[in-house]
């Protein structure tokens, strides 16, 4: 004689009959399931915010970091050099200094090392443009601005590298 | 087995199937309001490092129009009006003109959902000439006034001829610098006046010759303090050339100054009126502070020849309107 289980009633039947709602099994299963692509997702959503705040916060580094540049160039001295293409902070003794510099580690706006981001590197140019046309460059050096000041406008471009990758590219309009 | 008795067989469902299907649904709420504020809270993230970004990106551009405002006023351009591109953001530039000698400008970098910066400035003026070159043009020494100075006995006149150097110390009088001479000042404080030569002669000067000018060259500290006995004129070199040399110089002039060429690189305040051939090449760091909010008057003795130049750019603290805090307070974000 057998025994009118239910599990084994429903065993075989083709689709759940869910007017007799899901059986311990299949809410089991789906459980288990859940269990296993929630924790999927959530992880793989996790990533994805991590990776996202990791750019972000590069970009916010790359930013922070390109800022000192400007702001030291803002202090410099307009005179001529002799100097070009700094690589270290004692290296900076005017603006024109700046012309092809490259800092690694990166400079605070004081001109001392930021030793703690050594992965950083700060790509400097400086580009002469006239005062009336901001548009094409004038192929002049910064020397040469500092004698014509009054009709030029100097772009500074610093490109940020992370470890020897970009990470941004930043510009101002400075005065020569 | 059924028992005696009963009617038709009732079908049974498992007693838990009901309550399990609850649960079921329940669940799936309770995951999706999870992943639905999971998901809110990532796009506000995002949102927010944008919109960082954009007031970054908004404030480098107003950095830049500071700088070009700064250059076109130190031209002597006073039509500001301008759009600046700065790579990922503009900012536009409006000037308007305030009367007694001053100029509004507003500096602005803000995008279509209002998220931006704005700067206020204002802009000081000061008379300043700039002659076509020749040093006849520039303002001189009346007759009367030269006339007057040489024969007060009370007026020390120091006269410098050759290369010479004055290292630390004080000079008191009227400063004469010869022609085809050098005079270099070195931590010194003048109390008078540093005229040339042929200033205190009625002579014309003539086409300005570089060789034989009168030259003072700036070599470290320097003070020219306008004295009683000439008030308010500091320099008078029209025919000369004033310089810094290439160490670290600062000039401070407390009166007029007139020179054929003037070149500051360095530190220093200039407060008073500047009159020169050639555009003067002042450094970025060199003051011209105004004198109050009309024109400066020219000191006693020289031509009085108006043109303005700028002297002073003020950036103004931005208060909110109270008819603005509504909209402020009330703005939703998208």
């Amino acid at each position: 004689m057998h025994r009118d289980h239910p599990q084994r009633r429903n065993a075989g039947a083709a689709p759940t009959d869910f007017g007799q709602g899901f059986t311990l099994i299949e809410v089991l299963m789906a459980v288990m399931l859940l269990a296993i692509v929630l924790p999927a997702i959530t992880a793989a959503t996790g990533n994805a915010v991590t990776v996202k705040s990791e750019l972000a916060e590069d970009e916010v580094s790359a930013a922070i970091l390109a800022r000192e540049i400007h702001e030291m160039a803002r202090g410099l001295a307009r005179q001529p050099s002799g100097s070009t293409g700094a690589r270290t902070g004692q290296g900076v003794l005017a603006l024109d200094s700046l012309v092809g510099a490259r800092f690694s580690p990166p400079l605070r706006s004081d001109r001392t090392a930021e030793s703690t981001r050594s992965e950083w590197t700060q790509q400097v140019d400086i580009v002469v443009y006239a005062l009336d046309d901001l548009q094409v460059p004038t192929g002049e050096s910064a020397t040469q601005a500092f004698s014509r000041h009054a009709d030029r406008l100097l772009r500074l471009n610093v490109t940020m590298l992370r470890n020897g990758e970009a990470a941004g590219e930043f510009g101002w309009w400075i005065t020569p | 087995m059924r028992r005696p008795g009963s009617g038709t067989p009732l079908e049974r469902r498992p007693p838990q199937a009901g309550f399990v299907l609850v649960g079921f649904l329940l669940l799936i709420s309770l995951v999706t309001v999870f992943g639905s504020t999971y998901l809110r809270h990532v796009l506000y993230d995002m949102r927010n490092s944008e919109s960082s970004r954009h007031v970054s990106d908004a404030s480098d551009a107003v950095d830049s129009a500071v700088a070009y405002a700064e250059q076109r006023l130190r031209r002597g351009d006073f039509d500001l009006s301008a759009s600046i591109d700065n790579g990922p953001r503009a900012a536009l530039l409006t000037a308007t003109d305030l009367g007694d000698g001053h100029s509004g400008l507003q500096i602005q970098s803000v995008d279509v959902d209002g998220i931006g910066v704005t700067l206020l400035a204002e802009v000081a003026l000061v008379p300043s000439v700039n002659s076509a070159g020749a040093p006849d043009d520039l303002p001189r020494l009346d007759a009367a006034t030269v006339n007057d100075l040489l024969n007060d006995p009370a007026v020390p006149k120091l006269s410098y001829n050759g290369t010479q150097t004055v290292t630390g110390a004080d000079l008191y009088g009227l400063i004469i610098i010869g022609n085809s001479s050098t005079l270099t000042l070195d931590d010194v404080t003048v109390h008078g006046c540093i005229v040339s030569a042929d200033v205190l002669t009625a002579a014309p000067f003539g086409a300005y010759d570089a060789p034989t000018a009168p030259s003072l060259i700036i070599g470290g500290d320097v003070r020219v303090q306008a004295a009683d006995f000439l008030p308010g004129v500091a320099m008078v070199m029209p025919d000369g050339l004033v310089t810094t040399s290439a160490s670290p110089a600062s000039l401070q002039c407390e009166g007029d100054l007139v020179a054929h060429d003037l070149t500051v690189n360095g530190l220093g305040a200039l407060r008073g009126n500047i009159a020169t051939a050639q555009p003067a090449s002042l450094d970025a760091r060199v003051m011209r502070p105004g004198a109050d909010r009309g024109p400066r008057a020219w000191g006693a003795g020289l031509d009085d020849v108006q043109q303005w130049e700028p002297s002073f750019l003020a950036f103004l603290p931005r208060h909110d309107a109270v008819q603005d805090l509504g909209t402020i307070t009330g703005f939703s974000f998208p």
